[in-house]
C-alpha cells in the first residue's frame, strides 16, 4: 500500500513536494466567476474561487449540491451551457491562458492536457459502440495511429485500468459491463492522451462501497505512475479522507476553507467546516442510538421470501432468465425498533423492502405485519391495511407528485382511508399537526415539491407516511440522496420520531455508517439472501461473515491519521441469473482464499445459523468463527480499532 | 382542492398575463378572432346562407355581397360565415371525443399493462390503418351522410393517436415512485388514473389535440369536398369548393377560392396554436430548433 502512505502524508512528515524539484503547475484559476441567467437577471453560481493544482498531487474540491464545485470544473473546460457567463482574472490550464483561450483551443487542452472522468459512465459512453471501439476511436483522433495501432493501445489502456481480460472486454458494450468496469473504461479513455491533469467529477458517486475503494485505489495508482496532477471534486469527506493531499472546501459558489487534507480533516478552522465534519455519519465513533429493550412483541416477521423476476421455459430452457432478487430471507423486527438492512446495489434489499409491503408481490413466503399474514391477499384486500405499514423513497423528488401542493399530497392518505372525521378545517389543523411533526409549518402548505429543498422534500415523504399512523415505516434508501449536514437532520427526526410514536423502522440504506447511527440491528444482503444479523454493535466490532467485514473495511475513513489496511474486494458481485453453487460470495472471499480454499465453500451452500455463543446474532458462512480472527489489523473501523473505549 | 379553486378563478388580466408570459398572444388574438366571425358574424351579416335566388346566380363580389354569389345566387359571404361555425364546431367536438377517450383508454391499457394492453393495443392498430377518409365515407354509407357521421369518422380514427401518446407517458409515469406511493397508501386503480396520471398527460394532449383540430377540419372538408360530408343545402366548406370547382376556370373565382381559404386560416391557426403550446409546455425542445 505505498500509494497510500504516500497519498497520506503524516503531518509531522516533510511534504512530499519539498524533496522533489519544484513540480510543474497544471492548473491555476484566480478570482473565477459563474453566472447563469434566472428568472431575475443573472444568478451567480461561483463568486471568486481560486484553486491550483500541480503535477504529482491531488487536489479535491468538496462541497454539498449547489456549492458551485462542479461548475467550477466544468467552465474550466468549457463544457457549461452556452448562457452561462465564466469571468476569471487569471487562468491558466497546462500552460495555455484560459482568459485568452477560444472554444477550439479549449477544445484542443480538452483533448490533449486534460482527461474528464465524469460521475454517470453510462451516459458518458455511446451505447451502441463497442466499448474497445470508442477507445481506440479517440486514440485514432488524439494521436493520429493507424487502425492496428489504436486497438492495440486501446487494449493496452483497458489492461492499465485494471479490466481483466482486456482483449475479450476490448469486444464488449457498454451495457455488458458493470458499473465499476464503465467507470475503469472511462478512465481509460480520460488516458489516452497521457493527460497531465484529470479532472473527476463525482467518479466514484454512483458506486457501490467495495466498487468504490477499487476505484479509488486505481485513481491513486495511475496518478503515481503517470504523474499526473489530479483535480478531484466530491461532496464525501470520506473520499477525500484516504485519497487527496489538499482539500478545498466549498459553500454557495466561494472557498471557505483550504488546506492539507490533515489539516482540513483534524484541525478545521471555519465552523461551517467543522459542522460538515460533525455532520458525517461516521463509523469509528460510539452510536448515539440508545439500546432499547424490546418491549416484545413482533411488527414484522417474514420467512422464507421469495422474489423472482422473469420466466421459465419449460420447453426451452436456454431461453429462461429466471432471477431470485430475494432468495429464501427470514427477518424478524420487533415493535418500534429499526432493523438496518444493508447491501451493494443489485442484492436485492429494495426488491425485499417492496415486497415486505407487497408493492412488489412475493413469488413466495410469508410475511405477517402486526401479526396479520399478508400472503394471498387481494389488492382490495390489503388497501384498509396498508394503514399499518408504509414507505419512505430514496429519491424525494420522483416520490411526490409535481403538480400537487403539500397540503393536496398529505390530504391523499387522510381522504383516502377517512381518517379525519368533520369538515375541511378539521383536515386542515391534521396536516398542519402532520407538518409540525416533521419539523415544517403552515406556511408550506401551498408549496409545491419544486419549491421545497432535497431535505424539506424528504420531510413530506415521511410526513404523508406519517398520516396513516403506520406501525412499520419501509426507509428505503430515504436519506442517501440528500447532502450530508441535511442527512444528519432527517435522522435525528426519525430518531425523535421513533422516540414520539414507537414506529418500528426497516432502514435500507447502502451507507453503514448511517445505518450504524439509527439501527439496533442489522441484516447484511449479499445475492438475494441475508449473509449475515445481529445487534448492530456487535456486528459491526466483530463482524462474522467475510463479506461483512469487507464492506466495513470499504468504507472511508475521515482521518489520515489512522492508515489502514483495507480489504479490497476482487471484482463485481455476480448477475442474480448465474449464482454459482456452493456459497455464493466464494469468487470474491477474501477468507477463502486465506483459509487455502477449503472445498466446502464451492460444494455446500452455508445457511443462516445463531453463533454458538450468542443467539442474537447468524451468520452464513462456513468459517464464522475465524472471520475476526482472520482480519488483518485494523482492517475495520470501529470504535475498538481506534482506540476508543465502548 | 381549495387550491384547484383557487387558481381557476376567472380573472382575464391574469390570464393575459399568464398567454403573454407563454408568448402565445398572436395565436390567442387570431382564434379569438375566428371563433367571433364564425359565431358572431351570422348575427352582424344576416343574409341567409340557404336563400335562393337565380336572378343574382354567380355574381361577382359587391357591396350588396363582398364575397359575391353561387350558382344558386346564395350569398358567399353569410355561406363562408355558416361554414366557418360548423367547421369549427364539428372539427372542435370530434377532437374532444377522441382525445378524452383516446385519454381513458390510453391510461387503463398502460397501467394494467399485459393481456389487455396487448389486446387493446392491436384493435387501436387496426383503426389505425383507416384514414378518417375512408372511415367517412363508410359511415356514410352506414348512418348517411351528414355533420355526424364525418364528425364520427374523425373522432374514432383520431382515438388510438391520443391512446398511442397517453399510453407510452402512462407507462414512464406508473415507473415514479409517487405512483408506487400512492400504491403503498392504498389508492385504488381509478383514483390513481383520475387524480394523477389524467392531470399529468393532459399537457401532452392538448398539444396533440389542437394540432388535430387542423386534420379533423381538412378532413369533414375531404369529407364535403367528394359528396359525402354534410349535405347540401347546408353551407359546409368543403362542399362549397366542389360546387364553384367548374366555375374557377371560367374566371368565377370567389366560389372556390374563399372557403379555401377559411380553411386555410383555421388549419394554420390551430397547427400555430400547437406549436406554440408545445413550445411552452416543452421548452427543451424549442432549444433544438
Amino acid at each position: 500500500m505505498t500509494a497510500t502512505t504516500l497519498m497520506n502524508p503524516e503531518p509531522s512528515s516533510a511534504p512530499q513536494a519539498l524533496e522533489a524539484p519544484e513540480p510543474a503547475n497544471l492548473l491555476t484559476v484566480e478570482g473565477l466567476r459563474v453566472s447563469f441567467p434566472g428568472e431575475e437577471g443573472m444568478v451567480d453560481a461561483v463568486r471568486g474561487v481560486d484553486f491550483s493544482v500541480d503535477a504529482g498531487e491531488i487536489v479535491a474540491v468538496v462541497g454539498e449540491s449547489g456549492s458551485g464545485k462542479t461548475v467550477s470544473a466544468l467552465s474550466l473546460l468549457g463544457l457549461l451551457p452556452k448562457q452561462a457567463k465564466v469571468e476569471m482574472d487569471r487562468g491558466i490550464i497546462a500552460g495555455e491562458d484560459l482568459t485568452k483561450a477560444r472554444e477550439s483551443a479549449l477544445r484542443a487542452i480538452r483533448g490533449r492536457k486534460v482527461g474528464v472522468i465524469f460521475q454517470d459512465p453510462l451516459s458518458s459512453l455511446n451505447p451502441v459502440q463497442r466499448v474497445g471501439h470508442q477507445i481506440a476511436e479517440a486514440v485514432t483522433v488524439q494521436n493520429g495511429l493507424r487502425r492496428s495501432q489504436a486497438r492495440d493501445r486501446a487494449v493496452e489502456l483497458l489492461e492499465q485500468v485494471g479490466i481483466p481480460d482486456p482483449e475479450r472486454r476490448y469486444r464488449a458494450y457498454p451495457h455488458e459491463f458493470s458499473g465499476g468496469m464503465r467507470q475503469r473504461a472511462m478512465i481509460a479513455m480520460a488516458l489516452v492522451s497521457e493527460p497531465s491533469l484529470l479532472i473527476a467529477d463525482e467518479p466514484t458517486t454512483a458506486l457501490d462501497v467495495t466498487v468504490q475503494a477499487q476505484i479509488l485505489d486505481l485513481i491513486r495508482r495511475l496518478q503515481q505512475e503517470l504523474n499526473m496532477g489530479v483535480l478531484l471534486i466530491t461532496h464525501d469527506l470520506g473520499v477525500v479522507a484516504g485519497t487527496a493531499d489538499r482539500v478545498v472546501v466549498m459553500r454557495r459558489g466561494e472557498v471557505v476553507e483550504r488546506g492539507s487534507t490533515a489539516d482540513i480533516l483534524e484541525r478545521p478552522r471555519e465552523q461551517y467546516t467543522k459542522d460538515l465534519l460533525a455532520a458525517v455519519p461516521r463509523l469509528d465513533e460510539e452510536s448515539h442510538q440508545t439500546i432499547r429493550e424490546s418491549d416484545g412483541g413482533e411488527i414484522l416477521k417474514v420467512s422464507d421470501l421469495r422474489v423472482d423476476f422473469g420466466k421459465v421455459r419449460r420447453f426451452r430452457p436456454e431461453k429462461s432468465n429466471l432471477i431470485s432478487a430475494v432468495n429464501g430471507v427470514d427477518l424478524e423486527l420487533g415493535k418500534s425498533r429499526t432493523l438496518g438492512l444493508v447491501g451493494e446495489s443489485g442484492c436485492g434489499k429494495t426488491t425485499l423492502g417492496r415486497a415486505i409491503i407487497q408493492l412488489t408481490r412475493p413469488t413466495d413466503g410469508q410475511v405477517e405485519i402486526g401479526g396479520a399474514s399478508l400472503s394471498g391477499l387481494s389488492d382490495k384486500a390489503l388497501r384498509p391495511l396498508r394503514t399499518e405499514f408504509q414507505i419512505v423513497f430514496q429519491d424525494p423528488q420522483a416520490s411526490l407528485n409535481p403538480r400537487f401542493t403539500v397540503e393536496r399530497i398529505l390530504a391523499e392518505p387522510l381522504d383516502m382511508h377517512d381518517l379525519v372525521p368533520g369538515g375541511p378545517a378539521e383536515k386542515r389543523a391534521r396536516i398542519v399537526e402532520l407538518l409540525e411533526l416533521v419539523g415544517l409549518g403552515r406556511e408550506h402548505l401551498k408549496r409545491r415539491p419544486h419549491e421545497l429543498s432535497g431535505g424539506q422534500r424528504q420531510r413530506i415523504g415521511i410526513a404523508r407516511a406519517l398520516a396513516v399512523e403506520p406501525e412499520l415505516i419501509v426507509l428505503d434508501e430515504a436519506v442517501s440522496a440528500l447532502d450530508v449536514s441535511v442527512q444528519a437532520e432527517v435522522l435525528l427526526l426519525l430518531q425523535r420520531l421513533q422516540e414520539e410514536l414507537g414506529v418500528a423502522y426497516l432502514f435500507i440504506a447502502h451507507d453503514l455508517a448511517v445505518v450504524r447511527q439509527i439501527s439496533d440491528e442489522v441484516a447484511v444482503m449479499y445475492l438475494g439472501r441475508i449473509v449475515e444479523t445481529g445487534p448492530v454493535d456487535k456486528v459491526y466490532r466483530a463482524p462474522s461473515h467475510p463479506y461483512t467485514a469487507a464492506l466495513l473495511s470499504a468504507v472511508p475513513v475521515l482521518s489520515t491519521e489512522r492508515r489502514r489496511e483495507r480489504i479490497v474486494l476482487k471484482g463485481d458481485p455476480p448477475s442474480p441469473g448465474n449464482i454459482p453453487p456452493g456459497c455464493p460470495f466464494q469468487n470474491r472471499c477474501w477468507l477463502r482464499e486465506k483459509l487455502g480454499n477449503p472445498e466446502i465453500c464451492t460444494t455446500t451452500r452455508p445457511d443462516l445459523t445463531p453463533a454458538i455463543d450468542d443467539m442474537a446474532r447468524s451468520s452464513a458462512c462456513h468459517f464464522s468463527g475465524d472471520v475476526t480472527a482472520s482480519l488483518p489489523p485494523e482492517s475495520v473501523p470501529t470504535a475498538d480499532s481506534s482506540g476508543a473505549t465502548s | 382542492m381549495t387550491d384547484h379553486r383557487e387558481r381557476s378563478r376567472w380573472n382575464p388580466k391574469e390570464m393575459w398575463r399568464a398567454i403573454d408570459r407563454a408568448g402565445m398572444k398572436g395565436v390567442t388574438i387570431a382564434i379569438i378572432i375566428f371563433i367571433a366571425v364564425a359565431f358572431l358574424g351570422p348575427l352582424v351579416w344576416t343574409d341567409s346562407p340557404t336563400q335562393v335566388n337565380l336572378e343574382d346566380a354567380v355574381k361577382a363580389p359587391s357591396l350588396a355581397h363582398p364575397f359575391g354569389t353561387d350558382e344558386y345566387g346564395r350569398d358567399v359571404l353569410a355561406r363562408f360565415l355558416g361554414g366557418a361555425k360548423l367547421s369549427l364546431i364539428v372539427g372542435v367536438c370530434s377532437v374532444l371525443a377522441a382525445a378524452l377517450i383516446g385519454m381513458v383508454i390510453g391510461s387503463i391499457i398502460g397501467l394494467v399493462g399485459g393481456f389487455t394492453d396487448g389486446v387493446i393495443g392491436r384493435m387501436l392498430d387496426g383503426i389505425l390503418a383507416f384514414p378518417a377518409l375512408i372511415m367517412g365515407m363508410a359511415l356514410a354509407l352506414a348512418i348517411g351522410p351528414g355533420a355526424l357521421a364525418a364528425g364520427l369518422a374523425v373522432a374514432i380514427t383520431g382515438i388510438p393517436w391520443y391512446a398511442r401518446v397517453v399510453r407510452s407517458e402512462v407507462l414512464s409515469l406508473r415507473e415514479r415512485e409517487f405512483i408506487d406511493a400512492e400504491r403503498a397508501l392504498g389508492a385504488s386503480r381509478r383514483h390513481i388514473i383520475i387524480r394523477h396520471l389524467i392531470p399529468a398527460v393532459t399537457g401532452g394532449v392538448a398539444v396533440q389535440a389542437s394540432l388535430g383540430v387542423a386534420y379533423a377540419v381538412l378532413a369533414i372538408a375531404a369529407l364535403g369536398f367528394i359528396g359525402l360530408g354534410v349535405q347540401p343545402p347546408t353551407p359546409e366548406w368543403g362542399a362549397m369548393i366542389t360546387e364553384g370547382r367548374t366555375y374557377l376556370t371560367s374566371g368565377q373565382w370567389w366560389m372556390s377560392i374563399i372557403p379555401g381559404f377559411g380553411i386555410l386560416a383555421l388549419v394554420t391557426i390551430s397547427i400555430l396554436f400547437g406549436e406554440a403550446l408545445r413550445d411552452h409546455l416543452d421548452p427543451h425542445g424549442k432549444l433544438h430548433f
